[in-house]
Formats: C-alpha cells, sequence, structure tokens
C-alpha cells in the first residue's frame, strides 16, 4: 500500500471515530447562525467525499460538481442532522443518494463504462487499458490502477459503492451500513460479492 | 468443505471475521487445495490493489465555489426560514409558545395600563343599513352622518397624535441606545481590508490536508475561521488565552516562513484576540 493512500484511507476513517465532538460542536455553530461553521466542517471532510465520488463516477470534473451539490444538500439537511450517525457517516448516505440519482439521470445520456473508455478521456487513472501492451508494463502500477478503475465502472453502482467504502476509503462494516441504509449481514454478502466479481474482472492482469 | 465453499468464506477470512473453527477448516483446506490458496492470493491482491488506490486533491477552487453557494443560499431561501423557526420541534415550539403567552399578556397588560386604549371606541355590533352609514357616509348622503363621521375621524386622529406624541421621544431613545450598541459590536477590524491584517506563511507538505487540520485546531482552542479568501489563505480569529497552545500546535503542520522563526509572531488585540491571515505553501 503507498503511503498517500494509506493516509487518505486513515484520515477518513478517523474523521469518523476521533473526529466525532468537533464535528457536532460546528453542526451546532452553523444551526445558531455561524456560517463560518459550515467552512470547517466543508474544509474537514471535501477530499472525503471527493475521493468517494471520483471512484464512484470515474471522472474528475463530474466528481467535483458532485461533491459541491453533496455539500449544498448537507447545509439545507443540516437542521434535520440529529446526532444519531457520525457526521461523516451522515455525509456519507447524502453523497451515496446523491450518486446514484446523478448516474442514472447520467446513464440516460452516456454509459458510464463508455466514459471510462473513451480515448478522449486524458486522465490516466480512469484510461483503458491496451490488451496488447506487454505484459510487464501492465504490471505497472499505475497502469493497473487505471485498470481497476476502469473496472469498478463496470461493477454495479451498489456493488461499487461497498467497495469504495470498504477497500478504498477504509469504513466499517457497521458504518457502511448506516451510509447506505442496509443492515450488517447484506453489507458483508455484498462486500464478498463485489469483491469476487471485481477479481474476476482483472484476474487476466494479475495473473499476467 | 467443497472449494466453492471454502472460495464463498475467503473474504470473510481474510477479513477476520470467522469464528476459530471455521478458520480453522479453511486453513486446513488451504494446505491441502492449490486452487483455493490461489484464489486466496487474488484476492488478497484485488483488496490491496483497491486500498493502494491513490487519493485525489481537492482544487482550491472547489472549496471556494462550496463557500460561494451557500452564502448565496444563505442570503435568502424559504426553507431555510421554515428550518430557522420551527426546527428542531422539540426545542422551538414550547419556546414559540411561551413566547406568544408572554406576548398576550404583555398585550393585556399595556392595554390595561394605558387609559387612551381603554377608552377607545369599542366596535358594535350593527346590521345594515346602519353599519353602511356609518363605515361609508358618502354612499348615504345625509349631512347628519357624514358630520358625526368627520368630527370622529378628527377625534380619533387628535388621540393618535396625542399618544405618539408621548411615546415618541421613549421610542427614538431605544432605537438611539439599540443602534449605539449594534455600533460597538460591529467588528471594527474591516476585514474587507484583509491585506491589512498580519500575515503568517506556513511551508506544509500538503496545504489541503494542513487546511483541514488547522480547522480542526481552531475549532478545538475556541477560536474562529473569519474567512477563507484564496488559495490555501484562511482569516483566523484566536482568542488570546489559547493562543500560545495553537502556535505550539501549528508547529506540528508546518514550518512557519513568514515572520521568520526568530522573529516574534502577531500579538493579541487589546480586545483579547489575534486576528491574522495564515496562508499555506507546499
Amino acid at each position: 500500500m503507498s503511503n498517500s493512500s494509506e493516509m487518505g484511507a486513515r484520515s477518513s476513517h478517523d474523521m469518523i471515530s476521533g473526529g466525532r465532538d468537533v464535528d457536532r460542536e460546528l453542526v451546532d455553530r452553523v444551526l445558531a447562525g455561524d456560517r463560518e461553521g459550515f467552512s470547517s466542517l466543508v474544509l474537514r471532510h471535501q477530499k472525503m467525499i471527493l475521493n468517494f465520488m471520483y471512484r464512484m463516477v470515474g471522472e474528475r470534473a463530474f466528481a467535483e460538481d458532485l461533491t459541491q451539490e453533496v455539500f449544498l444538500k448537507a447545509y439545507e439537511a443540516l437542521p434535520r442532522f440529529r446526532g444519531e450517525a457520525a457526521f461523516p457517516t451522515w455525509l456519507y448516505r447524502i453523497a451515496h443518494n446523491h450518486c446514484l440519482n446523478a448516474l442514472k439521470r447520467k446513464s440516460r445520456e452516456i454509459p458510464v463504462t463508455a466514459l471510462t473508455k473513451d480515448p478522449a478521456n486524458r486522465n490516466p487513472l480512469t484510461r483503458s487499458p491496451d490488451p496488447a501492451a506487454p505484459a510487464d508494463e501492465l504490471l505497472e502500477q499505475r497502469e493497473l490502477h487505471a485498470v481497476v478503475q476502469a473496472k469498478l465502472a463496470e461493477l454495479t453502482p451498489e456493488h461499487r459503492a461497498v467497495l469504495v467504502l470498504r477497500d478504498i476509503q477504509g469504513l466499517s462494516y457497521d458504518e457502511i451500513a448506516v451510509a447506505l441504509n442496509l443492515e450488517g449481514g447484506t453489507v458483508r454478502s455484498r462486500i464478498h460479492r463485489a469483491r469476487m466479481e471485481l477479481k474476476e474482472k482483472i484476474r487476466g492482469y494479475l495473473e499476467a | 468443505m467443497r472449494c466453492e465453499e471454502i472460495q464463498d468464506q475467503l473474504s470473510a477470512y481474510l477479513e477476520g471475521e470467522l469464528e476459530p473453527a471455521e478458520r480453522r477448516t479453511i486453513e486446513v483446506h488451504l494446505e491441502e487445495c492449490v486452487p483455493c490458496r490461489q484464489e486466496l492470493a487474488l484476492l488478497q491482491r484485488t483488496v490491496s490493489t483497491l486500498q493502494s488506490l491513490e487519493a485525489i486533491e481537492v482544487p482550491p477552487r472547489l472549496t471556494g465555489a462550496i463557500q460561494a453557494e451557500v452564502r448565496a443560499r444563505e442570503r435568502f431561501s424559504w426553507r431555510r426560514l421554515a428550518s430557522r423557526l420551527f426546527f428542531p420541534l422539540h426545542i422551538k415550539l414550547p419556546l414559540e409558545a411561551m413566547a406568544l403567552v408572554l406576548v398576550t399578556l404583555g398585550v393585556v397588560y399595556v392595554y390595561r395600563s394605558a387609559p387612551e386604549l381603554a377608552q377607545a371606541p369599542r366596535p358594535q355590533a350593527v346590521t345594515g343599513r346602519e353599519s353602511r352609514d356609518k363605515t361609508a357616509p358618502g354612499v348615504g348622503g345625509r349631512r347628519g352622518d357624514l358630520a358625526e363621521y368627520a368630527a370622529r375621524k378628527r377625534s380619533a386622529e387628535k388621540l393618535g397624535a396625542s399618544s405618539m406624541a408621548q411615546k415618541e421621544p421613549k421610542v427614538s431613545e431605544e432605537a438611539d441606545v439599540a443602534a449605539r450598541a449594534l455600533r460597538k459590536e460591529a467588528p471594527a477590524a474591516g476585514l474587507a481590508d484583509i491585506s491589512s491584517l498580519p500575515e503568517v506563511v506556513l511551508k506544509t507538505g500538503n496545504p489541503s490536508d494542513a487546511a483541514a487540520r488547522i480547522a480542526t485546531l481552531v475549532e478545538r482552542v475556541g477560536g474562529k475561521i473569519l474567512e477563507t479568501p484564496g488559495e490555501h489563505q484562511l482569516v483566523l480569529a484566536i482568542p488570546a488565552s489559547s493562543y500560545p497552545e495553537f502556535l505550539a500546535a501549528l508547529r506540528e503542520v508546518g514550518d512557519r516562513v513568514q515572520p521568520p522563526p526568530e522573529q516574534p509572531p502577531p500579538g493579541p488585540s487589546p480586545q483579547g484576540t489575534v486576528t491574522f491571515s495564515l496562508r499555506l505553501i507546499p
């Protein structure tokens, strides 16, 4: 695991486990009329939501738009935040619902898989690999990451969401259950099926 | 156990979620079964590849765009107004009911203690023609009614003027006190001119992460982020009492470039806060 990704996953996890009180205080401040409290909430959690969106939609500009919309939705919904779930988990729930709706709208225009395979998409992380390229080149980590991002886009949004939350964002099973409004058993079985499906899709690259 | 059943449990096995007996069963099977061992290795590699995907950084324009949208919505929103007025219901409804009772009691008290209000003509039950004549004198055209209406109107205006004349100095005095209080509470620093504030420049490995850490830090010491005017720039107000703690924690976030470490950092104002602009550079 690379250092940066390790930090990314750990920081989002810390925000859920350790940042609860700070978030609650900030929410209370915003509800009392202090708008700058919301700026602090944005600064604390924007990276987490942006990365979730990016792995879900596979396109950076689209992920940025969705992240902005998620925070505006959260701002509007803040008076209804009861604190039963940690703030980041609550934010993930808004992000997940918003993402699924956006993907449905987008699928009527261009399928996500087509988008990530589009050669015009210059982002190396979403570029589909060339099957004719030499095996050693495919094994390079950057290429493997591109393959995984492209194959993630082929999973159903439900499977993609559990993998992103568990294996990339580092949430616990319980946090995923709350964020996606699912039973714990459903989370476990869905993660297993999603991993097996992704494994089959990248088997050729891993065995090469 | 068949290979298929074993492979169905490999994900839970990797997570360490199986009971010791189930775990042992899997391990015994894996010792003997090469294909299942290969499947486990592939699954491990799939998970570790996902975990090693690098996080993307937040572009500064995103933070600014979110804040600008929030400001725009803050100006006016019916939904927000309703939220402010009524949510959370369990707290605000009893408060509003109590306020209504107090206002009613206040009105009754003022009405009883002000003789001119008690003497004011009360509406009487009138019917048909009589009502029309009194409320619309021109329609009936009778001189006596018209004269009575005009006299009553003059009397009412006189009463109102005298009442206003009595109350006006008091109202005006209260307004003046409130205005003076507001002027006193208004921020004197003038955040419109950020360039006039002392600037601290912090060299840090990752400005986005550092900004998030500083937001937490400011919250912890009871300070405020007053503005986020530019790329990785924050205008902060820190209470003087917790300023040394803030400075100590800031050293863990990055190295101070401006003012240089040998020079002292910005000091507190007479009001007991330290207001300065903090710029983060990679």
